[in-house]
């Protein structure tokens, strides 16, 4: 009695499974991926479009069958922009046997690096910085690391700027994020690239920035390369056109200009593709959790009678 | 005493030294000797998934942060809002032996237990030297000294070339009898490892407490002028329980270090301290076993909210945040319900029981 | 000597609007002696309701700034009423506790919102020219931010001073069960304390909303930046606030004007009011204006 009644569940199990692989096999593959990003805490405002961004994409490739019958399950996961949880996503995501890996933060890279090389698993951070791949086989960039678009930068301000060696101050984030391009520029400087590298600016969470400006314009700063996230830019760069120290736009000649407010500045989209040959492949609208301004600064009196005005 | 060594329906208490015993009936003792063999034999019956061994480990880590809070904020009555800078100095303890020496040197790799002492050690001091303020300080103006400390922490963590400005330092895998560990039984290792360090602690903090000297940290909380009065010494006190808690934290640092084989300041910021503080309430101020309910209880609930907002926003239009906003909500929402209708924490729940099944099948 | 008394200048901007900031904390702790952890996050749904009322239901904005202040107002009352008046008489790490749990309940509200992940900005509504005097400058958004904290603060000192509910309010800080004697409704006082803290705490989130952008992480994080304003000046004390609030908007404009870039050094703006709260506690424990509890056994 005992064994039939085992007999009829393990039957039915059996057949259940069965007739569950048939379904699979006709439906294709599903590869399972996982994405541990910060949602919420800090950088969530590039991390919440991100994830947006990266479910609808994977919901797009599904839909329109850009791999045929075969589909991508990607499993979000908010990690709050904290290492810790991030590792406990990420052990999760491999009990559940992803074949591939989305991280986010510079800091949680970096942190599960041995991680990665030790599973093999192939992992795209939405973080550039160039350290992610010092000793490390499986983690990708996208796009170009954060050094090279920050030396890209620095590149574009010496092709184009005019007159002698152009002075440059950095703004940068307190964080290995912020900090990771410095010491690639100054490489490049040290290399033979023609420019000044004045200062380096860390932020905090500064209501006012008219002081460090001021400071930089008496140093004789020209151009500030910033590498952070957005709120401190654009703190910074309010105070920077109050104080008429942006310029309108890099290089060409500056259309007619009211005497003072040469303010409006040019959205951080990527502007030297074309010089350094990166592309945007990325499928979905990423926003990096990087904005790059270049404000010029120019002394006030330079403003009003500028070449080609 | 009660005739009976294994049940008793009262307190039966003649002396003082009845009053301080350990296990007030044999059952008492049985009962959590079977529960801590339990705790040690499970593994080999069963196992669990990577992930869920990282929770445990995590639990079991923050369970010996607690004892520490638990110290100075519980039974010392000193609110600390920069335990978790303490922690973080335990772990980079470690860190900096790694930066000197290299990842994987020999006292890093053989030495932990040492490392792991080491850790709660330089933990002391510093808690110790942290406290100091406390002999003058009072109240809020106290905690917020704390968190003056844990602004300090974070920023020097960041600053220094020395600490790598807060990026990862990498600690090599430990080596055990067997050799080497390998990433299979890394958090199963690990889990018996903080279970004999969870179990320490809470037999040293559960002696202490028999101690003067863990009467005088009640005595200073309940009111310090009177404990002046009656002999003690309420700074050097104060002093102490920083150092204690410090010890404590330090110990949790070096394990976490070693558990995650990497230390970034991330892991030890201020809200990671305020975390701590809601383990210790919610588990039960002032009470040992509530540093044992805090940290589970917040953890799984972090991931049930985690489960819940995942399955909640398969279902909804992903437009909505809804998923996103249900976990710092149902977080504070608990926090807040915990304290508005259990002031005194898991704990008391766990004495209400106790004194039922004492008593049963009498009401009192 | 420009670019000093430049950062004198910005200092004092910076260190008003932190007065601002500040004030809440004060309020409530005068009379309830509580430490509203959640301040920060009060702070940012001010500066979004404003936001809000301008950019989407189409408000002029100073109304929609006064209408925020109402609204935090009775939001920040209902706060009290709901989470804590159950909760007087209960030890104070509780209460602190249980501002830790609003902070996050109010974060997930505002994450159901837009503004948990986009950024915003106010529409530009004040002139963009610089006010310069003798190489010294300051945008009008900075003056208007002085000038509205000048003015709160000196209409919640009168009020503290002289109208019979700040009398009464002052009377329950001084000692709730004597006050209850001669008829003042405690709760009432502590609803009323919430209320015009979250009130100062509007006014607040909009100056710093007009200087930062609306980020909400930006902008609930001042809530811990003025910790350090809060304690230097005394947890009781308006004018406290007021005079630790300019020392350490000086003291951060020093350190990132003198002390970064040079020695190595870098963001000591972050930290130095922390060095400096430290060492100004073990001479003075309750701060430079805070009331000395006498305590008796």
């Amino acid at each position: 009695m005992e064994n039939r009644k085992r007999m009829t569940v393990v039957l039915s199990l059996t057949l259940i499974f069965i007739v569950a692989f048939t379904f699979q096999a006709q439906a294709g593959q599903t590869y399972k991926l996982g994405l541990s990003l910060a949602i919420t805490g800090p950088t969530s405002d590039a991390g919440d479009p991100y994830s947006k961004g990266v479910e609808d994409y994977f919901n797009y490739v599904n839909d329109m069958k850009l791999l045929g019958d075969d589909k991508i399950d990607c499993t979000i996961r908010d990690d709050q922009y904290k290492t810790d949880i991030t590792k406990r996503n990420f052990e999760d995501f491999l009990d559940q046997g992803i074949v591939f890996y989305l991280n986010y933060s510079t800091g949680s890279t970096l942190a599960l690096k041995k991680d990665f090389d030790e599973e093999k698993m192939p992992t795209i951070p939405a973080s550039f910085h160039a350290g992610n791949l010092v000793d490390s086989s499986y983690i990708f960039l996208p796009i170009a690391s954060y050094s090279a678009q920050a030396i890209g930068l620095a590149e574009y301000v010496v092709n184009n700027h005019k007159g002698s060696t152009p002075k440059v101050a950095m703004f940068i984030h307190p964080s290995a994020f912020g900090r990771g391009p410095v010491s690639d520029v100054e490489k490049a400087v040290a290399a033979g690239l023609d420019m000044e590298i004045v200062e380096v600016v860390e932020h905090g969470k500064d209501l006012d920035n008219t002081a460090m400006l001021k400071r930089l314009n008496s140093k004789g700063v020209q151009y500030v390369i910033s590498q952070t996230i957005q709120s401190p830019v654009a703190t910074m760069l309010k105070d920077a056109s109050r104080l008429g120290m942006v310029a309108k736009t890099f290089g060409e000649p500056p259309p007619t200009l009211s005497p003072r407010s040469p303010v409006q500045v040019r959205t951080p989209s990527w502007p030297w593709p074309r010089s350094t040959g990166v592309m945007i492949r990325l499928p979905t609208p990423i926003i990096t959790p990087m904005a790059l301004w270049w404000p010029r600064l120019l002394p006030k009196s330079f403003d009003a009678p500028r070449p080609g005005a | 005493m009660s005739t009976n060594r294994w049940l008793a329906t009262g307190n039966y208490f003649t002396s003082y030294q009845d009053e301080q015993r350990l296990f007030f009936t044999h059952l008492d003792r049985t009962i959590l000797t079977m529960f801590l063999l339990l705790l040690f034999v499970w593994p080999l019956l069963f196992t669990l998934s990577n992930k869920y061994m990282l929770v445990i480990d995590n639990i079991l880590i923050a369970v010996v942060a607690i004892i520490g809070l638990n110290i100075v904020t519980g039974f010392a009555g000193l609110i600390s809002i920069g335990h978790a800078a303490f922690v973080g100095i335990g772990a980079y303890t470690v860190a900096s032996f790694s930066r000197t020496l290299g990842d994987s040197h020999v006292i890093i790799t053989h030495a932990w237990p040492l490392m792991i002492v080491l850790s709660g050690l330089t933990g002391a001091v510093f808690g110790a030297i942290v406290g100091l303020p406390a002999m003058r300080l009072k109240h809020l103006y106290l905690a917020i000294a704390t968190l003056s400390f844990q602004m300090i922490f974070t920023w020097t963590i960041n600053f220094l070339e020395f600490f790598n400005q807060g990026q990862t330092i990498s600690i090599s895998r430990v080596f055990w009898f067997t050799g080497k560990l390998g990433r299979k039984d890394h958090y199963l290792f690990w889990y018996y490892v903080l279970l004999v360090v969870v179990v320490l602690s809470g037999f040293m903090v559960r002696n202490l407490l028999r101690t003067r000297y863990g009467r005088c940290l009640s005595a200073v909380r309940d009111n310090d002028r009177a404990a002046d009065a009656m002999g003690m010494h309420p700074g050097l006190t104060k002093v102490y329980a920083f150092g204690l808690a410090g010890f404590f934290a330090g110990v949790a640092g070096a394990l976490h270090a070693y558990v995650y084989r990497g230390v970034g300041f991330e892991s030890f910021t201020l809200h990671h301290s305020i975390t701590y503080l809601a383990m210790a309430i919610v588990g039960g101020l002032g009470t040992l076993n509530g540093s044992f309910w805090g940290p589970a209880a917040i953890i799984t609930l972090e991931l049930q909210v985690e489960t819940l907002a995942e399955h909640a926003g398969q279902i909804l239009p992903s437009t909505w945040n809804l998923a996103t906003a249900l976990k710092p909500f149902s977080f504070g929402l608990v926090i807040v319900l915990f304290l508005m209708f259990e002031p005194r924490g898991i704990a008391n729940w766990w004495r209400i029981v106790r004194s039922y099944t004492k008593l049963w099948p009498f009401r009192y | 000597m420009s670019y000093f008394f430049q950062l004198v200048v910005s200092g004092i901007v910076v260190g008003s609007i932190y007065a601002l900031a500040a004030l809440g904390f004060v309020l409530i702790y005068k009379s309830s002696k509580v430490l509203n952890i959640a301040h920060g996050q009060i702070i940012a749904a001010g500066a979004f309701i404003a936001y809000a009322l301008t950019g989407w239901v189409g408000i002029p904005i100073y109304i929609s700034f006064l209408l925020s202040m109402v609204i935090t107002f009775f939001l920040a009352m209902s706060v009290e009423r709901i989470f804590l008046r159950r909760l007087i008489g209960e030890p104070i790490i509780s209460v602190i506790m249980v501002t830790i749990g609003l902070m996050s309940i109010i974060d997930g509200l505002i994450f159901l919102t837009p503004f948990g992940s986009v950024n915003f900005s106010f529409p530009q509504f004040l002139p963009q020219e610089l006010i310069s005097f003798g190489g010294v400058s300051i945008s009008w958004t900075q003056l208007v931010g002085v000038i509205v904290t000048v003015l709160m603060i000196g209409g919640f000192s009168w009020f503290f001073k002289k109208s019979t509910v700040g009398i009464s309010m002052r009377a329950v800080s001084d000692d709730q069960f004597a006050s209850m004697s001669v008829g003042i409704s405690v709760p009432r006082v502590f609803g009323l304390a919430w209320a015009t803290a979250g009130l100062s705490a509007a006014a607040a989130g909009g100056i710093i909303g007009n200087i930062t952008g609306l980020n909400f992480e930006t902008l609930q994080a001042f809530g811990i930046t003025v910790f350090p304003v809060v304690i230097l000046g005394g947890l009781d004390s308006i004018l406290g606030a007021v005079v630790a609030g300019i020392i350490m908007g000086v003291i951060q404009q020093f350190a990132s004007g003198y002390l970064d870039g040079n020695w190595g050094l870098n963001g000591t703006a972050e930290v130095l009011p922390y060095i400096i709260l430290l060492i100004i506690l073990l001479f003075k424990p309750h701060g430079l204006f805070g009331i000395h509890e006498i305590e008796r056994v």
